[in-house]
């Protein structure tokens, strides 16, 4: 019997597009010819290997044949443009038949290459559409800036395009995996994750920073868990030196192995992605922040509120007083009280410790104090009422340095007290000399039975006198020099008949001389008081 | 049974703080002591020969110390103070909270003492 190639299969083959119908082509052509069909095609590698082309027709065979493989009398080894293209695997050896050799050659494997490449070039186009759908919609979908909505937003498109049913997003914040947003797989489920030697699978991947396809034969299960997983996808969520957590997909069907194409799409968004969760994240911790602010900020005002601005008139006196605070809460204290014996009381206070712990411990100290002077005139006695209800809560250790002072306007008397704290400096005018006394006291809040010491002294006209916190005589240069009782007293020295107002600004302005732009780390209290000369008096304070 | 004191020494913890107690520092070696304390520490050697200056949050922190060892028996050894770190505690008369050495060697001294004498 001849056989001759039919004009209906030469245009068939000639409009066959795709692999598959020109496979059936091929399968019915050689039936006819050769009375048995193939019953797999390979395609070959560059390596002379030969793979299983899925897309043809097969029956239970290897799906790889080596060079040797091939030469056996079952397979039939077709060419384009001379070089090997693929094999026909016969169950029998075929018997040849020169026409369709000739066929196979010059009509069938130009088809088939044709239809390959086209089908391959449809494929990738395919896949490009879709990358570019997918990078499209995650570039558009990123400029959410709200946390919640942004990984509901990098979740739903990337388990969409990886084809995956269940999903989730790990956030990594101070060095701890917390959930960000599931689709079905809790981040509970994927933390008892562990790999075959104990180690958490999640922190593995995250410190990889690579994308980590991990299959069920890695995976330690706890068999009571309900996801017992096939393949999980991990995608580290990176930016620079920073990891800010992960895309987790259990199962996505179009990654299979960690060269597939359809990952490295994906990378492009997750990189995208990254940096829309390191702003919206970083934008969380400022407003955070600027929460935080705004609380301090309303905390400074009443702590301002509790320090008085302005002393008391006093007839022949002047009063000036100001208070400082290093950061925005302060830990000092400043008061002037009404004496139940008619004396005129001033506190200064110090609270150990800086900040909000500080500022809050003065507020209390402040509204002891002022409960102690409805019952106390003798500063001895204040400072004694107020210790002891100190010494009632516990503060951490913290104490309280403290200075008060009752002036008897009329005979210029002044007693004062202190605890742990520098007593008064003072000014005499007609000496022309400074005086700091000197009062060793436990601070208050350490023991309920502590004792304050005392001290008094008259003021004659013109003195001045000045109570303060360790924040003036302790405020440090460049080289670590202390602002100093030496230099406090220097600057009432210096200006001797200056009224109180002025001495403030003087010695306010000295510190901050001394200081320079060396950060404070202290709160800064002082009052001014001064004795008016007779000729003065009247002159308002 | 008679034990050499320097022996003992050898689990006292001694700190050696640089320039100054103040408030950038005072929390974290409040911290450190505390957890020695709960760690069984009795007594605590504190060396202030590189220490120039002490605020009130590093008193705070070294009495807190001090007050927290007191429950169990115990002491806070302060030695070799600088002239303005022992002038501040003489004027808070905070002195009465520690035992005071001139120098390192005679404080782990009396550091192992206390420790003996105490346990």
């Amino acid at each position: 019997m001849s056989l001759s190639v039919s004009p209906s299969v030469a245009e068939d083959l000639a409009l066959s597009l795709d692999p598959a119908s020109v496979y059936r082509i091929l399968y019915d052509f050689t039936a006819d010819a050769l009375g048995q069909c193939p019953i797999a095609v390979y395609i070959a590698q560059s390596d002379g290997s030969f793979v299983l082309d899925e897309d043809a027709p097969h029956a239970e065979v290897p799906t790889h044949l080596s060079a040797a493989d091939a030469r056996s009398s079952k397979c039939r080894i077709f060419h384009y443009r001379d070089r090997a293209l693929g094999l026909l695997h016969f169950d029998a050896a075929p018997s040849p038949r020169e026409e369709w050799e000739q066929w196979l050659d010059t009509e069938f494997s130009p088809a088939l290459f044709r239809a390959c490449y086209l089908a391959k070039t449809l494929d990738e186009s395919r896949r490009a559409k879709e990358q570019l759908y997918y990078l499209d919609e995650m570039a558009h979908r990123l400029g959410e800036l709200d946390l919640e909505t942004l990984l509901v937003n990098i979740l739903e498109l990337t388990t969409g395009y990886l084809g995956a049913d269940l999903g989730s997003i790990t956030l990594l914040r101070d060095g701890r995996c917390e959930p960000g947003v599931d689709w079905g797989f809790p981040h509970s489920a994927l933390e008892s994750l562990q790999l075959k030697d104990g180690t958490p699978a999640l922190e593995w991947a995250l410190e990889s920073r690579r994308p980590q396809l991990l299959r069920a034969e890695d995976l330690h299960f706890d068999s009571e868990s309900p996801y017992q997983i096939e393949h999980l996808l991990i995608l580290p969520l990176c930016t620079g030196d920073n990891t800010w957590g992960s895309i987790n997909l259990v199962a996505p069907e179009r990654v299979r192995g960690l060269e597939d194409p359809h990952l490295e799409a994906v990378q492009s968004g997750v990189a995208l992605a990254a940096t829309a969760v390191e702003n919206a994240l970083l934008l969380e911790i400022k407003l955070e922040s600027e929460r935080e602010q705004a609380q301090l900020k309303l905390g400074h005002q009443i702590q301002s509120a509790l320090i008085p601005q302005h002393a008391p008139h006093l007839e022949g006196w002047e009063v000036e007083g100001s208070s400082t605070s290093a950061t925005m809460i302060g830990g000092d204290y400043l008061d002037y009280l009404e004496l139940p014996d008619g004396r005129y009381g001033m506190v200064v206070a110090d609270v150990a410790g800086k900040g909000v712990p500080a500022g809050l411990i003065m507020t209390a100290t402040r509204a002891m104090f002022r409960a102690a002077v409805n019952q106390h005139s003798d500063p001895k006695s204040i400072l004694e009422s107020v210790n002891r209800l100190l010494c009632t809560e516990d503060f951490g250790g913290r104490f309280v340095t403290a200075i008060a002072v009752a002036i008897d306007t009329d005979g210029a008397c002044v007693d004062y007290a202190v605890a742990g704290h520098d007593a008064p400096v003072i000014h005499r005018r007609s000496r022309g000399i400074t005086e700091a006394l000197t009062n060793p006291a436990l601070p208050l809040g350490l023991k309920e039975e502590a004792e304050p010491a005392t001290g008094s002294f008259t003021m004659d006209e013109g003195d001045s006198m000045v109570i303060f916190t360790d924040g003036v005589t302790e405020a440090m240069n460049a080289e670590r020099e202390q602002f100093s009782t030496e230099r406090l007293a220097a600057v009432l020295e210096r200006h001797p008949r200056s009224p109180a107002e002025r001495l403030l600004h003087d010695i306010v302005e000295a510190i901050d001389d001394h200081c320079g732009d060396q950060p404070r780390h202290d709160d800064t209290t002082l009052i001014v008081v001064r004795r008016q000369c007779a000729a003065e008096k009247g002159t308002p304070s | 049974m008679t034990q050499d004191p320097l022996a003992t020494a050898a689990t006292i913890p001694v700190h050696s703080p640089e320039h100054a107690i103040d408030i950038t520092n005072s929390g974290a070696l409040r911290d450190q002591m505390l957890a020695e304390i709960e760690g069984g520490a009795r007594v605590i050697v504190v060396d202030l020969a590189g220490v120039r200056y002490v605020d009130s949050s590093g008193l705070s922190s070294l009495v807190n110390v001090a007050t927290s060892l007191e429950k169990s028996g115990g002491h806070v050894v302060l030695c070799s103070l600088d002239p303005s770190v022992r002038k501040v505690l003489e004027m808070t008369r905070l002195t009465e909270y520690f035992v005071i050495t001139d120098d390192q060697e005679s404080a782990l001294v009396k550091a192992s003492e206390l420790d003996q004498t105490d346990s």
